[in-house]
């Protein structure tokens, strides 16, 4: 009898062990693209314009405005996509973001938040990540500050360089 | 009395200079050097950087001056575990002088990779435009 409780509880123990060993890996669209090292990543500047968040920095030419992204965002996270061409940049950050600079009178930049790439491969419908509308903004808000910065400052604090030799 | 008061405050002082240490920020620091070259020749001597690193570029854009390039390493702290290191490379040319800046910020899938790698980096460059 005993013999039996003790057989029932190891198998019950090893089973409680693997499968907590066994914990199964959810792969995102995100981690695809890691994978394939952002080859054929792709992005509408149509969709950004329509859908995002923007900016217009007056007295800036489209050159001031597009190294001052390039610089700034560089410093979020990795670049996978630039076109000057096209004025698109994506950066692969908390949470994976588009630009796309206008040019005209007034530059303007337009912020789209892409995290629709935390989508589960195995459940599209589901999201290993989620933002809600007030941090996405809160969001927007620091990264156009910087970019002001950097647009009419010409830089930042001195504090905040590492001159290698 | 009043000479006790003075005291007081001159510690107060001391104290509250104390606190206003420099401030902090979230954003990384640049890490830039400078190359008496042109852009052309800094632009090729990153890509022959990424050769020798047996790396690969997964974005350019030579009117920007950007190149984005990954490769792994082995984390000899870490039971020599393969890492990804993605740097964003960023070239300037200075318009007053023959003089063209480098800026790099490494990160890794999770954030920003703290390991210094600005000086092997900008070593490798630096000894390519030399040749």
């Amino acid at each position: 009898m005993y013999q039996r409780i003790f057989g029932v509880f190891i198998t019950f123990i090893l089973w409680f062990m693997f499968s907590g060993c066994a914990t199964p890996v959810v792969k995102t669209e995100l981690d695809q693209l890691y994978e394939k090292n952002f080859e054929g990543f792709e992005i509408s500047k149509i969709s950004v314009k329509n859908e995002g968040i923007s900016k217009s920095f007056p007295y800036a030419t489209f050159d001031e405005v597009w190294d001052a992204v390039i610089l700034v965002f560089m410093q979020h996270g990795v670049i996978a996509y630039a076109a000057k061409d096209n004025g698109v940049v994506a950066v692969i950050t908390t949470p994976p973001m588009v630009v796309f600079v206008e040019k005209g009178d007034n530059v303007t930049v337009y912020l789209k938040w892409m995290d629709k790439l935390y989508r589960r491969l195995d459940k599209p419908a589901l999201a290993t990540v989620k933002f809600d509308s007030y941090i996405k903004r809160k969001f927007a808000d620091n990264v156009f500050d910087r970019l002001s910065t950097q647009i009419y400052a010409k830089g930042k604090w001195q504090y905040l360089y590492i001159k290698t030799n | 009395m009043n000479k006790k008061i003075n005291y007081l405050f001159i510690v107060i002082i001391f104290f509250t200079a104390g606190w206003s240490s420099i401030p902090k920020s979230d954003c990384p620091a640049e890490i830039k050097k400078d190359f008496p070259s042109t852009f052309d020749q800094v632009w090729e001597a990153v890509f022959e950087v990424v050769k020798n690193l047996r790396g690969t570029v997964i974005a350019k854009d030579k009117s920007s001056g950007l190149i984005v390039l990954y490769y792994n390493v082995c984390d000899s702290e870490r039971n020599h575990e393969l890492k990804q290191i993605y740097i964003n490379v960023y070239i300037k040319s200075q318009s007053n002088a023959n003089i063209t800046s480098v800026y790099m910020f490494p990160k890794v899938k999770n954030g920003l990779y703290l390991k210094e790698l600005d000086k092997y980096f900008f070593g490798e460059v630096g000894e390519i435009l030399r040749r």
